[in-house]
């Protein structure tokens, strides 16, 4: 079976390379998340096992607009949606500083590497093309996935129940969830 | 009309009269009331939800001193709620 599917435990141990979801490196920063404590105990035991991690631009897109919801809505009350957003674009000058920082603490973390690709890359693109009509996934998750495999990953560490049901034919991977 | 004049040697005798009953007062130890102000309360119950979850002595004995510090410093820090959509992607062009 090429896709495993790990429930993270204190007893998991992880496979050398692992690409991080947004979503785990978002909870793990909030300690209001319901569940700050798995993705905080997931991250430690990843780093405790010297554990490679990947990260890529879409994943910084995620936090930056992810936190900038989550912030806009903390202070102000209200959900923000990216229609508002493009009529209001101080918003954004408003929450930088807060942004900043999760960003920077981001790529501080120990074993932390960018991942990203070639965008004239056509091969890169059709294998996720394939990814995206096979597994049926949303686009930004076939990416997260190309990117996973063009880079020979083998670990994913995601709280999304998306990537429970992959099958990736000829490629091993190990799904981490919290 | 009474007026009183403070020398030296006044003020040294009453420092050093404080210094001995300071020297000989009875210390009695008395618990630390965190429940003192809502605030103080408020902080005391967010600083141990940090990590008071999290196996922390655990994590630093199995990371080196400059991960455990990048960790420590990570996790939990913002108190915010999440809600599962504020994961939803922004598509910058999707409004037409």
């Amino acid at each position: 079976m090429p896709v495993t599917v790990v429930n993270f435990s204190p007893t998991t141990d992880f496979v050398d390379t692992v690409y991080v979801d947004t979503n785990l490196i978002i909870n793990a920063r909030n300690r209001a998340s319901t569940t700050y404590k798995q993705a905080a105990s997931l991250f430690g035991y990843l780093i405790s096992q010297g554990t490679n991690l990947f990260i890529s631009s879409l994943v910084i897109d995620e936090i930056w607009w992810s936190t900038l919801r989550i912030l806009y809505r903390n202070f102000t009350g209200t959900d923000l949606n990216h229609y508002y957003l493009k009529r209001h674009p101080a918003i954004i000058g408003r929450y930088s500083p807060l942004i900043k920082k999760t960003t920077t603490k981001v790529l501080r973390l120990p074993n932390v590497q960018m991942v990203g690709y070639d965008p004239n890359n056509v091969g890169f693109i059709n294998n996720t093309l394939d990814i995206f009509t096979s597994e049926q996934l949303a686009p930004r998750d076939s990416f997260h996935l190309g990117l996973t495999m063009a880079c020979n990953i083998q670990g994913f560490a995601t709280g999304d129940g998306d990537f429970d049901n992959l099958t990736l034919p000829g490629y091993d991977l190990t799904v981490y969830k919290y | 009309m009474t007026s009183t004049t403070y020398t030296k040697d006044y003020f040294i005798s009453k420092t050093f009269a404080a210094g001995v009953l300071l020297g000989v007062a009875t210390i009695i130890p008395q618990p630390i009331d965190i429940q003192s102000t809502k605030h103080e309360t408020v902080f005391f119950i967010e600083q141990s939800s940090r990590y008071g979850a999290i196996d922390m002595d655990g994590y630093k004995s199995t990371m080196t001193p400059f991960a455990f510090a990048a960790f420590k410093d990570f996790i939990g820090e913002d108190n915010f709620e999440i809600h599962p959509d504020d994961f939803d992607v922004f598509y910058p062009d999707d409004e037409v």
